[in-house]
């Protein structure tokens, strides 16, 4: 398969998938008791106020009307309007969405940097001394949650040692927020300990199975060793896993923004989407959803075009 | 140096494995010499040890392994060596090929590169350097469009390519030892002889001495100078391939000897009387499988077409691609044709309740010993799963007695019901495999290379336990094989395909003695005989054949 | 030290095997560890109340923010319950939702990933689709949606936890049905007659059930952190109920006023328990010698 045709493909699926994921959003939403309204006005809201509601959104139409009135909107980039917040919702998203990409982008990227050749420095030294210790860290890391995590960090890096500040920035704007590195550190930090953990085990296992590999053993009897074998052979072939790992790892991130935000108190989608939570704002909701979904399915697009790029046989479906 | 120089020298080696709970050993007092420029077979079945003589010389046995004696090549010493010292020997004074070519190359580096490494690897030469060498030992290895092919990926070449690029790996620095393990065991005839005359052309070229590891008496005869039979890791008996193979002296190798099936070239003196024509028990009538769609599509059948009688036995030959398996598949309902009917004891094949009542009717035995049988059921559990399929009225006693007669039927100990399948050797698991299939004594026996996997001598008996047991019931049998020599004994009727199609068809008899298409005359000539002379003449005949082509 | 070993009455196929894989588990410390640190915390959440009974009802405003000591072993918090009693609460919770939501994700997986690779065709490519759309959606803020419209009880939670997570496992018996469904000893006793209830419930179930084990105790793991996650986003049960991420959320703003006892407790419990189930999936999955890593 030729590349075009590889990413034709790859993209229509990734629309099959977007699309899928308006329609279980918006069912999920409409298909919950209480409802919208209910939210808004209140407990002690009355059936007139209710249907007066609905009337003005337009929830009195049938749920398959409202889904595909929503998807035309949605084709023209109107989000609709919040409920409560008085600003559309795509305004809000392009306002927070940067934000949220810093820490996702930078704990993914991190979390990458520093999981694989971890894992890879791990198998070469596979059951010595070092290699326990750091398999018991990254387990402990892993099943720390992210909110105690920082708030450790927090104690330990704010408070007794003062490197960096315990609230994250709270510029406006991506660029603003990028201003202020130092602010930044323990909520990046937060968001990619597990994922490091997760990574370098993942590269460890990886790493290991290709050194039992057959090719492993021709290359050998090549005269090929030592560092040239690890670079030059193991690592391309370990990292396709671990790059189509990486791929399911982008919602968590995202789902890591969320506490991340909360925790550090900084203005991304995870705050956003955590208010509109807490007030029912349904068009603000199903637009956060759906940007990150949406961002998530083009995460795992780039995770599939990295293994394509890495492994020609991923494009010919041989892999 | 001088060519009678011993390229190799192994004194008392021994190898152990340590396991989980005990040691190993599967090496045991070997010792041998090559000289330059000839070739040594080491022979032997599974689990005799020979290829670990093969690693411990290039020092790439496990780190399990345990090592004493010595092993000298070209007059320095390997064992104790540390792993500098063997990785300047590796790849330069000796080159290593492998049994699986599909696996043996790393498959995200493009061939040429792989081929460079090892130049560069031994020698101050610049990587472009190193480039263009390696294009041309792709050349010299016999691989089409040298330059082209250099950038390919291994994926993007057949199985013989792919080996040919190892060959070149191993030869890239002229060592004095190749060692070739199984070189040709993964491959077709054909290519297995190409491999074979390109391994020896270059050894003859460059003086190098190659330990050949192998089980096939065949491909000794054609290639070895010297012999060496390895049984439970001893050397059992050492001479010339002349007198190894036809006056052997170890009873252990005249057992060997005896048990691989040897391809008849001249009409047999035994007069087959020849059957009656018997009723048609599975026909097949212009098959068409088709995989995938639009310009990427493959064609795995054409309209192939075939009958199996009672108590006859068709063997469908091929190499692979061929689609021997997948007509197979097809009369066993298992792949559903584009197009053409599947006819079972007279009555359209079809899914659902009606079509299994006729599979009833069916025995089935696949290819692969370690996949025949389910790790979780017990060998009289899975004797007894057509029964429960069946005939589900049986009481628990009919059950426990049909399991024991059919555990006979096939010389097992009925103490072996009990057992699990990993407990059971290769030999036993197919065995237990026949018994199933032959269980609610079936009118068809589908048998996709059913012994493939054995070695000769476990092979042997496995036959013979089927053409007993023909004889005695009378089933018709569909034996698909890339073995001409199994075949020849096995089948009064044969199928040769290729490509999908039927190339010809006929009594075994008259077609595997005197094909009418050059395809099968070539695929008979390629087929090494046990037997030096006879294969030096049969080799020198394809040759010219091939040269007058 | 030793393990009990369960009462058998499997097939003497079975028993060698799984013998054999009982013996590999045992001698892995960290799974045997692990199985002693669920077990002990397990005991101390649902045995404890019989030795250390405490009120975990009503609040006492005059024994608030005790520090640890004689009555009190972990001091009390904010409203002044006692510490230990609350973790003992706390972990009933955690450990029970933890649990069963991992088993029911398992199960639900389990399900849905057998029939779509055994079905294959379009039905697998439908099938796995809608799973690659759930797993677009991140699990957190699917369950930061239901919360807040619907509080959940203690069964609402396992259920909610069980719909968000059983995504990932169906892609795994998926991969593992394909795999099976194409054996030798399937294609034989299908030729033969065999019928589609069989081959699932007979071989590919059976044989799968390894993995679907190892990989439920990863489930359970990863439930459990999930059960913190929602507390802490202040969706979790009502007081005066609790579980451990709870207890961790409500305490950390004390942790800057020094008060470590209301932190560390919980903190501890749930990286130890979630370490432990971990630990305990390596060793199953070593013992069981299933190839594959996490």
């Amino acid at each position: 398969m030729t590349w075009p045709s590889f990413l034709i493909r790859r993209l229509l699926q990734a629309l099959v998938v977007i699309l899928l994921i308006t329609v279980v959003v918006f069912g999920l939403l409409h298909s919950l008791p209480g409802g919208p309204a209910r939210g808004i006005l209140g407990a002690q809201a009355t059936p007139d106020q209710i249907a007066a509601f609905n009337a003005e959104q337009g929830l009195d139409q049938p749920v398959p009307a409202q889904y595909l009135a929503y998807l035309g909107d949605l084709v023209t980039g109107d989000l609709g309007e919040s409920y409560t917040l008085n600003s559309s919702v795509s305004g809000l998203i392009t306002e927070r969405l940067p934000k949220t990409l810093v820490i996702t982008a930078g704990s993914g990227l991190l979390a990458l940097l520093v999981g694989i050749p971890l894992g890879m420095w791990q198998a070469a030294r596979r059951n010595r001394l070092a290699d326990q210790v750091i398999t018991g860290v990254s387990m402990i890391a892993y099943s720390t949650p992210a909110f105690f995590l920082g708030l450790l960090l927090i104690i330990a890096f704010s408070l007794n040692l003062p490197w960096f500040p315990s609230q994250a920035p709270q510029g406006a704007s991506a660029g603003a927020v990028l201003a202020e590195p130092a602010g930044l550190v323990l909520p990046i930090l937060t968001g990619a300990a597990a994922m490091i953990a997760v990574f370098s085990r993942y590269m460890r296992g990886a790493t290991l199975d290709n050194l039992n590999q057959d090719y492993v053993r021709t290359a050998r009897a090549g005269g090929t060793g030592g560092s040239r074998l690890l670079w030059g052979h193991v690592l391309r072939n370990s990292l396709t896993p671990v790059v189509a790992m990486a791929g399911y790892y982008v919602p968590v991130a995202f789902g890591g923004a969320l506490v991340v935000e909360q925790l550090f108190n900084y203005p991304g989608m995870g705050l956003l989407f955590w208010s509109a939570a807490q007030s029912s704002d349904f068009p603000v909701l199903l637009g956060c959803i759906l940007v990150i979904s949406v961002a998530t399915v083009v995460g795992t697009l780039l995770a599939d075009i990295a293994q394509a790029l890495i492994d020609p046989r991923v494009k010919v479906g041989q892999s | 140096m001088s060519p009678a120089e011993n390229v190799l020298e192994i004194e008392n080696l021994n190898v152990v494995f340590g396991g989980e709970d005990h040691e190993v050993t599967a090496v045991e007092s070997v010792s041998l010499s090559l000289r330059a420029g000839e070739a040594l077979a080491l022979v032997g079945e599974s689990g005799s040890g020979k290829s670990t003589v093969g690693f411990a010389t290039i020092g790439l046995l496990p780190g399990n392994a345990r090592t004493t004696g010595r092993i000298m090549v070209g007059g320095t010493e390997t064992t104790g060596a540390d792993e500098k010292a063997m990785r300047a020997l590796r790849g330069n004074e000796i080159g290593m090929v492998f049994q699986e070519p599909a696996t043996a190359l790393n498959p995200l580096r493009r061939v040429g590169d792989q081929i460079a490494e090892v130049i560069r690897n031994h020698r101050e030469v610049t990587r472009a350097q190193a480039r263009a060498e390696a294009v041309q030992l792709l050349e010299r290895v016999g691989i089409p469009q040298p330059q082209t092919r250099s950038r390919a990926f291994p994926f993007q070449l057949s199985g013989g390519q792919r080996q040919r690029v190892v060959i070149a790996m191993a030869i890239a620095n002229r060592p004095r030892l190749l060692i070739a393990d199984e070189p040709t065991t993964a491959l077709d005839v054909t290519v297995q002889a190409e491999i074979l005359d390109l391994l020896r052309d270059l050894a003859k070229d460059s003086g190098t001495g190659v330990l050949l590891i192998t089980h096939n008496m065949g491909v000794v005869a054609d290639f070895a100078d010297t012999v060496a039979v390895m049984h439970q890791g001893r050397i059992v008996e050492t001479g010339t391939v002349r007198k190894v193979l036809t006056d052997p002296a170890a009873a252990y190798t005249q057992k060997l000897l005896a048990a691989v099936p040897r391809l008849r070239t001249e009409a047999s003196d035994e007069i087959r009387p020849s059957k009656p024509e018997t009723e048609a028990v599975l026909s097949v009538e212009k098959l068409n499988v088709v995989y995938g769609r639009g310009p990427g599509a493959v064609h795995a059948l054409k309209d192939v077409s075939f009958t199996v009688r009672a108590g006859q036995t068709l063997g469908i030959v091929g190499e692979s691609g061929s689609g021997k398996s997948t007509a197979a598949r097809v009369a066993l309902g298992l792949i559903k044709p584009r197009s053409g009917s599947v006819e079972l004891f007279g009555q359209e094949l079809r899914a659902g309740r009606g079509g299994r009542a006729l599979r009833a009717g069916i025995g089935v035995v696949l290819q692969d010993p370690a996949s025949s049988l389910d790790p979780r059921m017990t060998v009289a559990q899975a004797i007894a799963e057509p029964l429960h399929i069946h005939r589900r009225s049986l009481s628990r006693s009919d059950l426990d007695t049909a399991v024991k007669e059919a555990l006979e039927q096939v010389n097992l100990a009925p103490s072996l019901a009990s057992r699990a399948p990993q407990e059971l050797s290769g030999g036993q698991r197919q065995r237990v495999s026949l018994a199933r299939a032959l269980i609610l004594k079936p009118r068809l026996l589908i048998a996709d290379e059913p012994t493939s996997a054995l070695d000769v001598s476990v092979q042997q008996s496995v036959l013979e336990v089927v053409a007993e047991l023909q004889a005695e019931l009378g089933f018709a049998c569909v034996f698909v094989s890339h073995d001409l020599a199994v075949v020849q004994r096995v089948a009064q009727q044969v199928l040769v395909m290729r490509s999908g199609e039927v190339v010809e068809t006929g009594p075994t008899e008259r077609t595997l003695l005197y094909p009418e298409t050059d395809y099968t005359r070539r695929l008979l000539d390629a087929v090494p005989v046990p037997d030096p002379d006879q294969q030096k003449i049969r080799r020198q005949a394809r040759l010219t054949l091939a040269a007058g082509a | 030290m030793s393990v009990p070993i369960p009462e058998l009455t499997a097939d003497p196929a079975t028993r060698t095997e799984f013998s054999r894989a009982v013996r590999r588990f045992t001698r892995n410390r960290l799974a045997v560890a692990g199985v002693i640190v669920v077990l002990a915390l397990a005991a101390l959440s649902f045995l404890g109340p019989l030795v250390h009974s405490t009120d975990q009802v009503h609040t006492d405003l005059t024994q608030v923010n005790l520090s640890p000591g004689s009555g009190h072993p972990l001091g009390t918090d904010a409203v002044g319950f006692d510490q230990l009693g609350r973790l003992m609460l706390g972990g009933q919770l955690s450990l029970m939702v933890g649990v069963c939501a991992g088993i029911l994700a398992m199960l639900l997986g389990t399900v849905w990933g057998a029939v779509a690779g055994y079905a294959g065709g379009w039905v697998d490519t439908v099938m796995m689709r809608i799973v690659d759309a759930g797993i677009a959606i991140p699990a957190l803020l699917l369950l930061l949606i239901v919360s807040a419209i619907w509080t959940p009880g203690t069964l609402g939670l396992i259920v909610i936890l069980g719909l968000v997570s059983w995504l990932v496992p169906s892609r795994l018996v998926r991969a593992e049905t394909l795999t099976l469904a194409s054996r030798d000893y399937v294609l034989t006793m299908r030729a033969m007659g065999g019928g589609h209830t069989r081959a699932i419930g007979r071989h590919i179930l059976p044989n799968s059930l390894s993995t679907i084990v190892v990989a439920a105790t990863f489930q359970i793991a990863d439930a459990i952190l999930l059960v913190a996650y929602v507390s802490y986003l202040g969706l979790g049960v009502q007081s005066p109920d609790t579980d451990w991420g709870g207890m961790l959320s409500q305490g950390l703003d004390a942790a800057f006023s020094g008060r470590w006892w209301l932190i560390a407790p919980p903190g501890i419990a749930i990286i130890l328990v979630v370490c432990a189930f971990n630990a305990i999936g390596d060793g199953l999955r070593d013992a069981f010698e299933i190839g594959g890593r996490r």
